[in-house]
């Protein structure tokens, strides 16, 4: 019963209504949420502005997979071949060696997907369809030796002698991108004697004996770490990729550019893998139902929204479609699977010892909730972890895990809490409508 | 005195066992055998110190959480189902080749490691509090929980199983390689759980039952 200030008269707060209205609102939503992520939609009249479905979905006309770009092994792919540029055959061992470099290059440029394979005396690169096959080829075929070469074009050292390369924003404003190297002893002697020498002029960076870059040395350089500028971030990001990845023991010549191929992971793995995560999605769905009954029906509720909001996410983050996503995001649900589990299991057992459902409910949380909580806050620590450690796929696994983590952590302990216990306002507490196994009879 | 059950040592003397064998193949260059250019991409320095700061990290929130017990009893149940589950992906990818997803999905693993410790760790603590007959072990805590948890660990379990089994039925053989880190990992837990986790846990609480 509540007061009206003004008048002091009291007044009944209809909790029933209040707990249609909001369960109401929460699935009217809901299903806005989930209908935006299968459909997209236009943002303006012009068509200028897109939000992209994000759910996937088996439909070949659905565009998420622009928002969702899948991988080379979630996704069809263009192969390229590659012959090493040498005369006479190439050895295995140099070919291995060139595999490596290859893979780590690929990597360093984001392709996490991508596959480098020997075959028949050269080598055969898989690529997602959405790379950018040409400009990709040019930075695999190239030997990526790295030269610091004199006005006389003298080399004093070279790729070997960097230690760490990164790029960056030489300024505020963003126009300008420089490339940041770190040397080794010899290296950081080598160019603090140079730059002191060629105070002035210029030294060249060259890679297979092309000038990539001659800035003017200003002042000695005896800190053995150099920020050189480079034309655009493209041209950064190449060279930091191919200075990373270390030195081919040979070029290559492109043989064939982009021929058509199959998902590495199987043809057809993506809308059998769909089917298969949607049937997954309904067994487990039907067995809440049909043993926690209204309260199973809310699980299955929650454990869609978790779903959509994790693809909505991991589309934001631009993680693409590929196994690192699909399994951080499979992960999580699991964990969100595993709560649900513990704690309608011991809701269930308090309501069959005679307690009511909402003092049921509000012990479940106390008790077997914490469980889960600690299992959510234990893995999302393990996560940021992940994510400060490493620069590479753990990282990018952690980023989604976590994520998708704290969605389930929100759902469970937040959305599920409330709309339970609006539930029971608006049913009644009557245990047969919460767990299976009970008649009205048996409740009498 | 630190006693530990003996099936718990049996145990850990077969997870020891697979790991020194794993050890042996990979010196040996046969063990943990990728899928095309996958090698090249694995820093293993960079996987081992993730895989000890999970372990330092599980220990630190175990301790807080609940106590010095439970700390070491989560961290060692993290430690051994990582090393053994590294230890089966290195066998194993004999015959299904590892992926560049190896370290990630490795690390993992751990998702299963606390659905099915967690619970555990909680109701024997929470059975050691209550229970306060002279007879009572922290042995028999650690049993009995065992048995309480039993029909969510079955749960969980089969969720788990499923959730695998959707990629093993999608996918060719290089699908299955990329899982076998989470299936491994999915092993190693069940193991750590049912047969050395909670022995080790009432080993570890034992010296201060007796001092106390």
């Amino acid at each position: 019963m509540a007061k009206n200030k003004k008048t002091g008269k009291k007044f009944a707060v209809n909790r029933k209504a209040v707990a249609a209205l909001t369960l109401a609102v929460a699935l009217a939503l809901t299903v806005i949420f989930v209908t935006l992520g299968i459909t997209g939609r236009k943002m303006d009249a012009q068509g200028l502005y897109n939000l992209l479905p994000w759910l996937p979905t088996p439909s070949q006309t659905s565009k998420w997979r622009e928002a969702l770009v899948p991988g080379a092994g979630m996704g069809e792919t263009l192969v390229s071949s590659l012959s090493p540029a040498v005369e006479g055959e190439a050895s295995r061992e140099d070919l291995e060696t060139a595999v490596r470099v290859l893979s780590k290059r690929l990597q360093e440029l984001g392709w996490t997907d991508a596959v480098v394979e020997v075959k028949e005396g050269g080598l055969r690169v898989t690529l997602p369809q959405s790379a950018d096959v040409a400009s990709l080829n040019g930075i695999l075929s190239t030997k990526g030796e790295f030269t610091f070469t004199d006005p006389a074009g003298e080399a004093f050292m070279d790729g070997s002698n960097v230690t760490d390369v990164d790029y960056d924003y030489g300024d505020a404003t963003g126009n300008s991108i420089v490339l940041s190297l770190k040397f080794d002893d010899f290296g950081k002697e080598a160019f603090a004697r140079k730059s002191t020498e060629l105070a002035g002029q210029s030294i060249s960076l060259k890679r297979d004996g092309e000038v990539v870059v001659s800035p003017r040395i200003g002042e000695p350089i005896t800190q053995g770490t150099v920020h050189i500028p480079m034309a655009s971030l493209d041209i950064a990001r190449e060279n930091m990729a191919i200075m990373r990845s270390g030195t081919l023991p040979f070029a290559f010549n492109l043989l064939e550019e982009g021929a058509e191929g199959q998902p590495l992971m199987g043809a057809g793995v993506q809308t059998i893998l769909l089917y298969a995560m949607g049937a997954l999605f309904v067994v487990i769905a039907l067995y809440f139902i049909a043993r926690f009954r209204l309260g199973g029906l809310l699980a299955a509720w929650m454990m869609l929204l978790q779903t959509a909001f994790s693809w909505f996410f991991a589309a934001l983050m631009r993680a693409g479609f590929t196994m690192l996503t699909l399994a951080a995001i499979q992960l999580a649900f699991f964990v969100t699977v595993f709560a649900f589990l513990n704690l309608f299991n011991g809701v269930q057992r308090d309501v069959q010892a005679g307690r009511s459902v909402r003092q049921a409910l509000r012990d479940g949380y106390a008790n077997e909730g914490h469980a889960s909580l600690d299992v959510f806050t234990g893995l999302v620590l393990l996560s940021v972890a992940m994510i400060i450690l490493d620069q590479g796929l753990i990282r990018l696994f952690g980023e989604v895990f976590a994520i998708s983590l704290l969605i389930g952590l929100a759902i469970t302990h937040l959305l599920l809490r409330v709309l339970l216990n609006e539930t029971v306002w608006l049913f009644g507490g009557r245990t047969s409508l919460y767990t299976a196994g009970m008649t009205n009879k048996k409740e009498a | 005195m630190m006693r530990i059950h003996k099936s718990a040592f049996q145990a850990i003397i077969v997870s020891a066992l697979v790991i020194l064998v794993a050890l042996v193949m990979t010196l040996l260059n046969l063990g943990m055998k990728y899928h095309l250019g996958a090698q090249a991409t694995v820093d293993y320095p960079s996987l081992f110190l993730a895989i000890l700061l999970m372990v330092a990290i599980s220990f630190l929130f175990g301790w807080m959480r609940y106590n010095l017990a439970g700390g070491l009893a989560l961290a060692i149940a993290v430690l051994h189902d990582q090393l053994l589950s590294f230890a089966l992906c290195a066998i194993v990818s004999l015959a299904l080749k590892l992926s560049v997803y190896t370290p990630a999905f490795l690390l993992a693993g751990t998702a299963f490691t606390y659905c099915f410790t967690v619970p555990w760790l909680r109701t024997a603590r929470k059975l050691a509090r209550t229970n306060i007959a002279r007879d009572y072990t922290r042995q028999m805590a650690a049993q009995q929980a065992l048995t309480q948890v039993k029909p969510l660990f079955l749960l969980t379990l089969t969720a788990a199983v499923l959730t695998l089994l959707v990629f093993l039925v999608s996918g060719n053989l290089i699908m299955a390689g990329t899982l076998l880190p989470l299936v491994t990992g999915l092993g190693a837990s069940v193991l750590s759980v049912r047969l050395i986790t909670p022995y080790v846990w009432a080993a570890f609480t034992f010296r201060s039952k007796t001092r106390r």
